[in-house]
């Protein structure tokens, strides 16, 4: 590539970064579009809607003259804008008075995004997300590429790491791999999602709430432009609500049972369907290829996402299999990436987070132990020794529960109705029933590579950890776990949620909590961590 | 680390370590190994240090609420005795705090430890919550060792190890000896070179 190629005398021209690297590849032409209109995201949507719902002559329309502004602001914007290659940095230059030139190693890039809304694709050109592991933002956003020059781009940079991954070792000067020679990297599909599983898995999962919350948002900014005196409204139907409730006291409690069974069998049906209709947008033709070490999702019916993530950035792995999921015979498998856990709903702006990170929404459970293969060659999902937790742990389960119940039954048997007992008996078996579950279908496994740790009846997960990804490993003791002689193994990775640990092992005997530490303390330290 | 490390019953082990709070155990032998795999308490000073700490706050906490009960009881037409009732509350309060920051540093003390070996560094802490937590060296991302004015004019001072990870992406020990801090920082991040690819 000609970027390698610098030549002596152009160093004067002004194009050249720090250590003499060739920054000259531009933004796609339209890119001044794409820009004004992120710009303006902020208002032109209220802009919009005041313009067609009350006819203009607001203040907000004639606001809508600083787009102007914004529209030159971006021009500069996408004039000014460079990026190049180097043997081994990702330059960015940008800013027209204030520049910034940003470098970033290929070896710290965690992953390459590329988003396509339908314009985008119309104009055959993409959104890039260049994200490292530091935090929230990624590192680069590049609004907006050619397809083929982000083509490039990958080829570029996940080339030049895949040629030797050990790339400190590589002569300075060579001239690195070509894009060509990159894309012969071997491809293989290892995945691909059909539609009705998309169906399912909103059958199964809960994003219709997502839907609803960002539909009543909606609803309350639209209502807010266009009709100040909406909380009037709000008070007719609540007041109405209030009437045909106390219509419904009066009434036989046979019409209020039907009535509100009714109404909550039609909220779950519709919830599900915005689910479902939530995940063929989303995930809409979802597949998972293999590009020598790097894993490759696309998704998205109308945006299209392509995700490139490096495997050995994977810092977790986990299985998902709620009753629904055996009854389809299918599993969830999510994996985490180092770059904490902010969920943001923003899909441009935002990498890798919430649905983002999935390995497979969903698939049949038997190709699971084939999947995580794929990714950590070394995992054996049909042939693991589960250990146990100490079975004595149940009555530490039910106690809690119990205690729970208890307080709720009297509360309910010296307050509502001596009946409730009956409840609270009920709650008992349950508690009880729940904890013997519970303590059953936990377990650990310590093996040569890692560990892997399931829990839960109900909805089961499986967490898969390599000691490499471990980075520090805890034990905790409560006042209760003291008293019974128990301890809890904590393991934390780059890659866990916001709260909590990556990985907590609850009621081990201390002793075995003491080993299974120890254990995980010295394999982990024997090996490097590798970003 | 030790090979107790699930041991509980943390008073007990004072027993093993000895009186090592009149002699200065917390210094790290200056001509042996940093990582020798024992178990050491914080420097004694440090009590001192964490006494001060909290009698700095309670002083402005009860200050505070001092002023802010005498502004109550002057504004309003309370009986005289409930004033004083309030005010007797006051001294309770004042006395049970200071209690509990003379106390406390000592009991906490008595159960921290902290060991350095091959693998790397530990912390066993905690009172009614123990916890253990051990960052392998090969974890390390950078140290600092920080010092305020109190623990400057003690010689004491705070090491913070800093992981990738995220909810121990740093782990900070307070109330080391100086000298001990940085030979502890220079073991963990010695040979470090590790070219993260």
């Amino acid at each position: 590539m000609q970027s390698d190629d610098h030549s002596s005398d152009q160093h004067r021209d002004g194009r050249y970064g720090r250590d003499g690297a060739w920054v000259d590849l531009c933004l796609h032409p339209l890119s001044w579009l794409f820009v004004t209109a992120n710009f303006a995201k902020g208002f032109i949507v209220p802009a919009i809607l005041v313009l067609f719902a009350s006819g203009g002559s607001n203040y907000e329309l004639w606001a809508s003259i600083f787009i102007v502004p914004l529209a030159i602001r971006a021009i500069v914007h996408c004039i000014v804008f460079r990026y190049g290659f180097t043997e081994d940095e990702m330059v960015v230059r940008e800013g027209a008075l204030t520049k910034t030139e940003r470098h970033i190693p290929y070896a710290r890039i965690q992953n390459i995004d590329q988003v396509q809304n339908p314009l985008h694709r119309l104009l055959n050109v993409a959104l890039v997300r260049v994200e490292t592991a530091s935090g929230d933002k990624p590192e680069a956003v590049i609004r907006v590429l050619a397809v083929d020059a982000v083509g490039e781009m990958r080829a570029r940079i996940f080339g030049a790491r895949d040629e030797s991954v050990d790339f400190t070792k590589r002569a300075v000067g060579t001239t690195s791999t070509s894009g060509d020679e990159a894309a012969e990297v071997t491809r293989r599909m290892l995945f691909k999602m059909p539609a009705r599983d998309l169906v399912k898995l909103g059958v199964i999962s809960n994003k219709g709430l997502v839907v609803v919350g960002a539909a009543v948002g909606l609803f309350w900014q639209q209502a807010e432009w266009w009709q100040p005196d909406s909380a009037d409204g709000v008070e007719r139907w609540i007041g109405s609500g209030r009437a045909w409730l106390e219509a419904g006291v009066s009434s036989p409690i046979l019409v209020v049972g039907f009535v509100g069974l009714s109404a909550l069998l039609v909220a779950a049906v519709l919830l599900r369907v915005f689910s479902i209709g939530w995940f063929l947008f989303q995930l809409y033709g979802f597949t998972l290829t293999r590009r020598g070490n790097d894993l490759c999702a696309e998704y998205g019916l109308v945006n299209r996402v392509s995700r490139t993530i490096p495997r050995p950035r994977i810092q977790m792995l986990k299985t998902i299999e709620s009753p629904l999921h055996r009854w389809f015979d299918r599993q969830s498998v999510e994996l985490r990436t180092v770059g904490g856990g902010n969920q943001e709903m923003d899909l441009e702006e935002s990498g890798p987070k919430t649905q983002n990170r999935w390995l497979a929404p969903m698939i049949p459970t038997s190709r699971v132990p084939g999947l995580l293969r794929e990714v950590l060659p070394e995992v054996e999902l049909d042939a693991v020794q589960w250990e146990s937790i100490a079975p004595r742990a149940w009555i530490r389960v039910f106690r809690r529960w119990a205690a729970l119940v208890t307080i709720v039954t009297v509360v309910g048997v010296v307050f509502l109705d001596p009946w409730t007992a009956a409840f609270g008996v009920a709650a008992i078996l349950f508690a009880c029933a729940h904890s013997h579950l519970y303590v059953k279908h936990a377990g650990y496994s310590l093996t040569t590579w890692g560990l892997l740790f399931k829990t839960g009846w109900w909805e089961r997960t499986i967490r898969i950890v390599s000691y490499s990804k471990i980075q520090t490993v805890g034990q905790e003791e409560s006042p209760i776990d003291r008293r019974s002689k128990m301890a809890s193994v904590l393991i934390d990775t780059a890659g866990a949620e916001m709260i909590g640990h990556t990985i907590v092992i609850p009621y081990l005997e201390s002793e075995v909590a003491a080993e299974v530490s120890q254990h995980l303390y010295d394999e982990s330290s024997r090996r490097a961590f590798r970003l | 680390m030790a090979a107790d490390l699930g041991k509980t019953d943390l008073p007990a082990d004072l027993a093993a370590v000895g009186d090592s709070r009149d002699t200065d155990l917390g210094e790290v032998d200056p001509q042996g190994m940093v990582a020798d795999g024992h178990e050491y308490p914080l420097h004694p000073k440090s009590i001192v240090a964490a006494q001060l700490t909290a009698a700095i706050w309670l002083v402005a906490t009860a200050m505070i609420l001092l002023i802010a009960l005498l502004v109550i009881s002057l504004s309003t037409s309370l009986g005289v005795g409930f004033k004083l009732m309030i005010f007797w509350g006051w001294v309770v309060f004042a006395v049970l705090g200071g209690m509990l920051c003379y106390y406390w540093p000592n009991v906490r003390y008595d159960h921290t430890r902290y060991c350095v070996d091959g693998n790397g560094f530990t912390i066993r802490r905690g009172v009614l919550w123990r916890s253990v937590t051990s960052v392998p060296k090969t974890r390390v991302q950078h140290t600092d060792v920080s010092q305020g004015p109190l623990q400057r004019s003690y010689a004491l001072a705070s090491l913070i190890i800093h992981t990738a990870g995220t909810q121990d992406s740093s782990v900070t020990l307070r109330g080391l000896p100086y000298e001990a801090a940085t030979r502890i920082r220079d073991y963990l991040i010695e040979g470090d070179d590790r070219i993260a690819v």
